[in-house]
C-alpha cells in the first residue's frame, strides 16, 4: 500500500494534476491505509473493550466481537518505517522507489524488523541499491556491537527480567525500598533489552555492510526529559519529530500551541507502544514534564558538576517512575505498586543470587557508560591499546557465557 | 578479509583456553566446597554411598532429617530432596549415584507438581545439575529434554557452569555445618494468610514426567533398592487431606502396578493440626521435621527388616 502510495503521489506532484490539497488527502488516506493493519491487529480488542466498558456505565450492553489474531512481529516498527517512507515522498523529499523488491527489502530488512531501529527511506534504499565490498573495520566494529549488545541482553537484560519479573508479580509481598528496586531494575532491564536488541540490529547490519542509525546514547545521562528524548530510542523520536511534530507546527508557532504539539507526540508515542492505558498514561507524562521543562527553561540549561549530577538523578528518577507505569498490566495496579512504595514491612529482596549477577553485569556496562560520557579521551587512549582491547572482548564473552541467561526469553519491544 | 577470519578464529581460540580455564576452576570450586548447594550436589554426584535416600522436592527436603533417620535405624541417610525440583532432577541424581552405589532404601516423597502433573518446562529442573552434565546419564537427559543441540552446547565449560559462580564462589567460603542435605525451615505458620490456590486447579498429567517415574521404579527394582513413596505431612483437616487423595490416584495405580509402598500422611495427627509444627501450609518447620521423622521410623523398620 504505502509503496503504491509512493508512486501515485510521485505522479501527482511530477503532473501537478491536482492542486495541493487534493494530494495531502491521497497522502493522508495512503498513510491511513498503510496503518490499518497496525490499527486492527493492536488497537481493534483494546478499542472494543473500552466501548463496551463505557456502553456498560450507561446501561448498555453491547460487545465487538474480539479478534484472537497472532499480531505480527514488528508490526509497529516496519509500519512506522513503511508510512515514513510516503510521507517522505510526499513531501518531496526522495524520490519513490521504483525497484518493488528493493521496497521490500527496506521494509522487512531482517536485523531491524523486529524492533528497529526504524531507519528513514534515503539512509536505507540507496545502501540496499550499492554492491557491498567487504570492509574490515566496519565488519569489525559490527562484531563489537554484536558482542555488547548480546552482552546487554543476555547478561543485564534477561537477569534483571528475572527479578522484576518476580517484584512485579507479588509486589505486595515487598517493602517500598523493595518495589523501588524492582522500579529501578527495570529501567535497567528495558533499555539492556532494547538497546541490546538495536546494537545487535546495528552490529549485524555493519557486518554485512549497512549503516544503521543508532538508536540510543546513554539515555541514563540525560540532564532532563528532553535530553532523554534525544537520546533514548532515537529512530523513533526522529520519526515523531518528522511526521507529527513538525506537520503540526514544531516549535514555530505560538507557545501555548507548542506545547500542545508536544502533548500531541507523546500521546502518540504513547498509544504506538502499545493497546494499554498505561501506555498512554506514560507518554503524556513525558509530554508534560517536556512541557513543564519548556516552561521554566530547564531544557535549555548547562549543567556543570553537582547541579548536572542532580539532573541526571532527578531525570532518572522520573523516567524511572514512568516506565513503572508502562511496566504495570493496568493503571490499578500501577496505583498498587506505587502504593506500596511507602510500606514499611515486607521483603527487600526477591532473589539475592539474581541481584548480585545484575550487580555483575552492571559493572561493566556502567563502567563504560561513564568512561565514554565523561571521559570520551581517557577512554579512547584505553581503546588505543589493542591487548586491553581483546581482554576487554574475553572478559565480557566469557562474563556473557557465565552469568547470561540463556532460557530464550523475547525482547521487550518485540511486542510493540 | 582473510585477517577478519584470522582475528575471530583467534578470538574463538582464545574463549576455547578461557573455557578450559573455566572447566578447571569450578572443578576446584565443587570439589573443595564447604557447603550450600555447591557441596550437596558434588556430594550425590561423586561421593554419596549412604543406606538410606531421600528424594523429591522442597518437602523431601524439608521434612526428613536425615540425623534422626541414622540414629534411628543405624544406617547412614543422605536428603536428595531438591526445592522446586521433582521426578526429572531426582531421577538424574539417582542416575548419578547408581553406577558407583546401591542404597538400600529410597524414601520417595511425592508432590504431584513436580513428579507427573504438567507444571513448567520440564528442562528447568536440569539447571541445577547441569555443571554434572558430563555424566552420561545426566547428559542423555539433557539431550532428551532439551534440544539436540543442547548435547553441543554441554561440551562449553562455561556453559555448563552458567549461572554458578555466585554460589560456587560463597559455598567455598561459607560452611553451614554437616547436615547432610537437610535443609530444614525455621518460623512457626501464620494460620490468617492464606493457603496457595494451586491444588485447585485441575492438573493435567505429563506424560514425560510420568515415565521418568516409571524408569525409576524399574530401576530400583534392577537394584534390588527397596523403595517407599511417601506423603509428608501438610497444616490441614483430616476431611481436606481425603479430598487430596485423587491427585495420589496415578501414582498409586504405578505403585500396585509395581509392589511399591505408598504411605499417605498428608493428614498426620498429632502434626498437621499444630501450626507451630509448620512454617507454611504445605511444610513443616524444623521442629515439624524432627517429629515426622521419628514418627516414620516405625515405617521404615518394616521395610529394612
Amino acid at each position: 500500500m504505502t509503496y503504491l502510495g509512493g508512486h501515485l503521489l510521485e505522479l501527482r506532484v511530477e503532473s501537478e494534476e491536482l492542486k495541493v490539497r487534493n494530494k495531502k488527502r491521497l497522502a493522508w488516506l495512503f498513510a491511513l491505509l498503510g496503518l490499518l493493519p497496525l490499527l486492527i491487529f493492536k488497537y481493534y480488542n483494546f478499542l472494543g473493550k473500552n466501548i463496551s466498558d463505557g456502553l456498560a456505565a450507561i446501561g448498555l450492553n453491547f460487545s465487538l466481537p474480539g479478534l484472537n489474531w497472532a499480531v505480527p512481529v514488528g508490526i509497529s516498527f516496519f509500519t512506522f518505517q513503511a508510512v515514513g517512507y510516503m510521507l517522505d515522498v510526499y513531501h518531496g523529499r526522495i524520490k519513490a522507489e521504483r525497484n518493488i523488491t528493493d521496497y521490500i527489502l527496506f521494509v522487512s530488512f531482517f536485523p531491524q524488523v523486529a524492533s528497529g531501529p526504524i531507519s528513514k527511506a534515503s539512509e536505507l534504499l540507496p545502501q540496499i541499491k550499492t554492491v557491498k565490498t567487504f570492509n574490515y573495520c566496519q565488519a569489525v566494529i559490527g562484531l563489537k556491537y554484536l558482542l555488547w549488545g548480546m552482552f546487554l541482553k543476555v547478561a543485564l537484560a534477561d537477569r534483571a527480567g528475572i527479578y522484576v519479573d518476580t517484584v512485579f508479580a507479588e509486589y505486595a509481598k515487598f517493602s517500598g525500598v523493595g518495589c523501588f528496586i524492582g522500579s529501578l531494575l527495570y529501567s535497567v532491564q528495558i533499555y539492556a533489552d532494547f538497546a541490546g536488541y538495536s546494537l545487535m540490529a546495528v552490529g549485524l547490519g555493519k557486518t554485512l555492510g549497512f549503516d544503521l542509525i543508532n538508536n540510543f546514547n546513554r539515555p541514563y545521562f540525560s540532564v532532563s526529559i528532553t535530553d532523554f528524548w534525544r537520546r533514548w530510542h532515537i529512530s523513533l523520536s526522529r520519526w515523531l519529530k518528522d511526521y507529527v511534530y513538525i506537520p503540526l507546527g514544531g516549535s514555530r508557532c505560538s507557545k501555548l500551541r507548542n506545547y500542545w504539539n508536544i502533548f500531541v507526540t507523546f500521546l502518540v508515542s504513547g498509544i504506538w507502544h502499545g493497546a494499554n492505558w498505561t501506555f498512554i498514561v506514560w507518554g503524556i507524562l513525558h509530554g508534560v514534564a517536556q512541557i513543564i521543562e519548556k516552561v521554566f527553561g530547564w531544557n535549555q540549561k548547562d549543567y556543570k558538576g553537582f547541579a548536572r549530577l542532580g539532573r541526571i538523578v532527578l531525570t532518572f528518577l522520573i523516567v524511572t517512575v514512568a516506565w513503572t507505569i508502562f511496566r504495570s498490566p493496568s493503571i490499578g495496579e500501577t496505583f498498587g505498586y506505587f502504593a506500596r512504595y511507602t510500606a514499611m514491612s515486607g521483603q527487600l529482596i526477591a532473589e539475592g543470587s539474581t541481584l548480585v549477577y545484575i550487580i555483575m553485569a552492571l559493572i561493566p556496562v556502567t563502567l563504560y557508560e561513564v568512561m565514554t560520557e565523561f571521559f570520551p579521551i581517557l577512554y579512547k587512549k584505553l581503546y588505543s591499546k589493542q591487548w586491553l582491547r581483546w581482554c576487554a572482548y574475553l572478559a565480557v564473552f566469557t562474563m556473557m557465557m557465565l552469568i547470561g541467561v540463556f532460557d530464550g526469553s523475547s525482547f521487550i519491544y518485540v511486542s510493540f | 578479509m582473510a585477517k577478519f577470519v584470522k582475528n575471530v578464529l583467534l578470538f574463538f581460540a582464545l574463549i576455547a583456553v578461557v573455557d578450559i580455564a573455566c572447566g578447571f576452576g569450578f572443578k576446584y570450586l565443587r570439589s573443595h566446597a564447604k557447603g550450600g548447594d555447591t557441596l550437596k550436589n558434588y556430594y550425590i554426584a561423586e561421593e554419596c554411598c549412604d543406606d538410606i535416600l531421600i528424594l523429591g522436592s522442597s518437602r523431601a527436603a524439608r521434612h526428613y532429617d536425615p540425623k534422626v533417620l541414622e540414629d534411628s535405624l543405624g544406617l547412614s541417610c543422605y536428603n536428595c530432596g531438591e526445592p522446586g525440583c521433582g521426578i526429572i532432577t531426582a531421577y538424574a541424581r539417582y542416575g548419578m549415584i547408581e553406577p558407583r552405589h546401591k542404597p538400600r532404601i529410597v524414601i520417595y516423597e511425592v508432590s504431584p507438581l513436580y513428579d507427573y502433573y504438567i507444571l513448567d518446562d520440564n528442562s528447568k529442573y536440569l539447571g541445577r545439575i547441569r555443571q554434572y552434565a558430563d555424566k552420561p546419564s545426566v547428559k542423555q537427559m539433557f539431550i532428551e529434554l532439551e534440544d539436540e543441540l543442547e548435547g553441543l552446547r554441554l561440551f562449553s565449560n562455561m556453559y555448563k557452569n552458567n549461572s554458578f559462580v555466585f554460589n560456587s564462589v560463597l559455598d567455598n567460603v561459607i560452611s553451614d555445618g554437616s547436615s547432610n542435605g537437610f535443609k530444614p525451615l525455621y518460623g512457626i505458620l501464620k494460620t490468617d494468610t492464606q493457603e496457595g490456590v494451586r491444588a485447585n486447579r485441575d492438573w493435567q498429567i505429563d506424560s514425560v514426567k510420568l515415565s521418568y517415574m516409571e524408569n525409576l521404579i524399574i530401576n530400583f527394582s534392577k537394584d534390588n533398592v527397596r523403595l517407599c513413596f511417601m506423603v509428608s505431612p501438610r497444616y490441614i483437616s483430616e476431611e481436606n487431606a481425603r479430598k487430596q487423595d485423587s491427585d495420589y490416584v496415578t501414582l498409586v495405580g504405578l505403585c500396585h502396578r509395581y509392589s511399591v509402598p505408598f504411605i499417605n500422611h498428608t493428614y498426620m495427627e498429632g502434626i498437621s493440626d499444630k501450626p507451630e509444627l509448620f512454617q507454611d501450609y504445605g511444610h513443616m518447620n524444623r521442629e515439624g521435621a524432627k517429629r515426622y521423622s521419628e514418627a516414620i521410623v516405625a515405617d521404615l523398620k518394616q521395610y529394612i527388616e
